[in-house]
């Protein structure tokens, strides 16, 4: 049955329970294919304050390292927005089992608002839409059905 | 349009991989794996245009121009700038928005999966420009000649009608939405392009910022694009 994450978003418990969910279905996963990124969530509060949660996705795994310092994390790309276009996207997703055409990582970022792709360099931009394909699933997977394992 | 081009980025690689040295397998191989998606992109986009009730379109003179180009590349070097640098940009760019307004769940994961391909494959042609790059500069003067070419059928591309027209429904999300805003979205994502294909070449080694042979009026609002902008 789907049910929301349940865990206030953004959190690093949101996340665990996202990629749990997400790497539940590993048939799923390797359709996918291997993947290879250090990928940065940016959410910005209504006060500008900016917190920066990471994924990795290294061949099949997907990990959350949640809540890290963007120095320190070092990731490929950053996709930034405020937390109210992030909210939109995750009760989209949890609305329609997935996220519809309006709300997926590509639509909301094709024209630089609400999401904006950044990253030091060009290759690790591109690589944003190499794995696409993944990073979507693994958001669809919050409007998938809950895990029954806890988070480690 | 979308099945030719495909059908020529599948020709261009097959062209050129029995005359490569086996030291380079690595290449190779992906080349090998680019024919494969390059047939897969031409069978699903052929079958989308036959299944939709609108049927194959015609063949444009300026993308066959283009395409042109890329199969009578005098060398590897200068197919791979033009296809994989340039003209996969430019794919890669449709399929987003073929992504961002796809009618259908289907049609979704048919560009998502497509734009996957497409950003591989342009991310192994920025690689292999670096490499040439790294291993002699001297080419540089080269690489700018092709690419000279190639920018000027783009610029031609980027104003024939049956290109800007559809880029701009796209980008505006259907024709629904008003003209004015079509051409504003048009031109975001033409800027888009050529934002992005500037920062490839500068990844490479390869600085295109005030050589770039598309007309000014394309380059308003993309940093660095103009010769002026040069510091």
């Amino acid at each position: 049955m789907t049910a929301p994450i349940d865990a206030p978003f953004p959190s690093d418990a949101w996340f665990s329970e996202l990629v749990l969910r997400a790497v539940a279905d590993q048939a799923a996963v390797k359709r996918l294919g291997i993947a290879e990124l250090r990928f940065g969530i940016e959410i910005v509060d209504a006060g500008e304050h900016t917190r920066l949660f990471g994924l990795v996705l290294d061949g099949y795994e997907v990990d959350s390292v949640g809540e890290v310092a963007e120095a320190e994390f070092a990731p490929e790309v950053v996709v930034s927005g405020s937390i109210d276009s992030w909210r939109q996207m995750v009760a989209a997703i949890e609305e329609h089992g997935g996220a519809d055409t309006a709300h997926t990582l590509n639509s909301l970022s094709i024209f630089g608002e609400p999401l904006v792709v950044r990253a030091d360099d060009a290759m690790g931009h591109d690589k944003f839409f190499r794995f696409m394909g993944t990073l979507q699933a693994v958001f669809d997977a919050a409007g998938s059905p809950a895990t029954v394992l806890a988070p480690s | 349009m979308l099945s030719e081009v495909e059908m020529v980025a599948s020709d261009f690689p097959a062209k050129w991989l029995w005359r490569i040295n086996h030291d380079y397998v690595e290449a190779k191989m992906f080349l090998c794996t680019q024919v494969m998606d390059e047939a897969r992109h031409t069978e699903v986009f052929r079958k989308r245009a036959l299944a939709n009730g609108g049927g194959l379109g015609r063949a444009s003179a300026v993308v066959e121009r283009f395409l042109q180009l890329i199969l009578d590349a005098k060398s590897y070097d200068e197919g791979s700038a033009l296809m994989h640098l340039l003209g996969e940009a430019i794919v890669l760019s449709l399929f987003r928005a073929g992504e961002a307004i796809a009618p259908s769940p289907v049609e979704q994961q048919i560009f998502r999966l497509c734009m996957q391909d497409e950003a591989r494959h342009v991310a192994y042609g920025t690689m292999h420009l670096r490499y040439r790059m790294e291993r002699d500069p001297l080419m540089a003067e080269d690489f700018h000649a092709y690419l000279d070419k190639g920018e000027e059928i783009i610029a031609m591309i980027f104003a024939t009608p049956e290109i800007a027209e559809p880029t701009a429904i796209l980008a505006a999300g259907g024709i629904e939405q008003p003209a004015a805003v079509g051409a504003v979205a048009g031109n975001v994502m033409r800027n888009q392009v050529i934002g992005e294909y500037l920062k490839r070449c500068q990844h490479a080694g390869l600085d295109r910022r005030g050589r770039l042979h598309l007309p000014d009026i394309l380059l308003e609002g993309i940093p660095g694009a103009k010769v002026e902008a040069v510091a």
